[in-house]
């Protein structure tokens, strides 16, 4: 199965200590919110984006 | 009207839109990279009325992307938001500027926000961006987010009732460290720019009442010359959309500085109990100033100032006065 994976050039950590993915951090799919335990299918763009904060 | 001339031939302005433009109340919080780009726009464009709130000074590091600043505002140690009030009323003398000097807080932003018919984010944390989201969907006024990064920017319409909210995308504040800032990770000047600019003509577009408004989040990455368009879905569990509880507004989410009695400090406490990995917090930190890190605290030196930061996201801020330079510090280093 191939998918084109995407992260955020800026994240580096996406989970906090507990394992949790920070609440700032978001998965795509295809360009959509992914809900939780969305499987993926061959072809599929998979996003990782923080959602920023500088300005 | 003829120094909008060419604005008025777009064929969606004509007369009558700039009309409107002349008769509206923009509210733009934040005077950095992001706030000077977004006034500058829009006092040429002939908002009628526009505020400028900012909490900070002018410095030498800001001049690489804060446009409307000079060498002798640095000098001058002028507050960002009178310097840029100067400029922009030199550009355009027939509209009405406004600037005040303070902190947004959970106690004057309804206050602030009260009279505007949009509201332009251009802070530098989220957690202020929580509570302008929670007091701009309790008075139904839109507001424009927007944040940059290194080559990194991002821009979001937030329209109460009608499109998901900033909780939807961030439900509470992470821990503080766990969001990279300019001060740490840099940015490039170009994308302040392009996502200020992209906001104000947003924010026209709203109060033109113009039906081809964004409605999607706007990612761009000017490193690899990427620009998507995202859908973001409003949370079945959002508190705010959902439930309409102001969380922020409130005070349950905010953190709250202390000036420690007698002494040139303030201390943060994150509202909720958070667990910081000091370790990465230091590897960010000493690319930027002194570090050292005991286990059980991290110390870290910039300018005059001193930070001693705790495992559960408390931090004395050292070699401050007042709580607005504490809390600027305290998200420009460690970030919320």
């Amino acid at each position: 199965m191939e998918v084109i994976i995407s992260v955020s050039t800026i994240l580096k950590t996406k989970y906090d200590k507990q394992g949790e993915l920070w609440p700032q951090v978001h998965i795509f799919i295809n360009g959509e919110q992914a809900p939780a335990g969305e499987l993926l299918k061959d072809g599929d763009r998979l996003s990782i984006m923080l959602i920023i904060a500088g300005g | 009207m003829d120094r909008y001339s060419r604005q008025i031939l777009v064929a969606n302005i004509g007369e009558s839109g700039q009309q409107k433009l002349l008769r509206s109340r923009v509210l733009v919080v934040g005077c950095g990279a992001l706030g000077t780009v977004i006034a500058n726009n829009l006092v040429r464009a002939g908002i009628g009325y526009i505020k400028i709130v900012d909490r900070d000074y002018v410095e030498l590091d800001n001049l690489q992307r804060q446009m409307l600043f000079d060498e002798e505002d640095v000098e001058k140690r002028m507050p960002k938001a009178l310097a840029a009030a100067d400029k922009l009323r030199r550009i355009n003398s027939s509209i009405e500027i406004e600037a005040e000097v303070k902190d947004v807080t959970q106690k004057n932003v309804e206050e602030l926000i009260k009279d505007a018919d949009i509201v332009l984010d251009a802070t530098d944390n989220l957690e202020t961006r929580l509570l302008i989201n929670d007091a701009c969907f309790k008075h139904n006024i839109s507001w424009i987010y927007g944040a940059v990064i290194s080559s990194c920017g991002m821009t979001m319409n937030i329209i109460p009732g009608e499109t998901a909210c900033f909780r939807c995308l961030v439900p509470y504040v992470p821990a503080p460290g766990s969001t990279p800032t300019c001060d740490t990770v840099g940015v490039l000047n170009a994308i302040p720019s392009l996502i200020a600019s992209l906001q104000s003509n947003e924010a026209i577009k709203i109060l033109l009442g113009d039906k081809h408004v964004n409605q999607e989040l706007l990612v761009i990455d000017l490193m690899d010359n990427r620009f998507e368009k995202i859908p973001v879905r409003k949370r079945d569990d959002c508190p705010l959309c959902r439930d309409g509880k102001f969380e922020y507004l409130d005070k349950k989410g905010l953190s709250e500085p202390i000036k420690l009695c007698g002494r040139e400090m303030v201390q943060i406490t994150p509202q909720k109990e958070m667990e910081v990995s000091l370790e990465d917090l230091k590897k960010k930190l000493e690319k930027v100033g002194d570090t050292s890190y005991m286990g059980y605290l991290l110390k870290f030196s910039v300018d005059k100032y001193e930070l001693i930061i705790f495992p559960d996201g408390r931090a004395f801020v050292k070699g401050v006065s007042d709580k607005e330079t504490a809390r600027s510090l305290y998200a420009k280093y460690i970030g919320v």
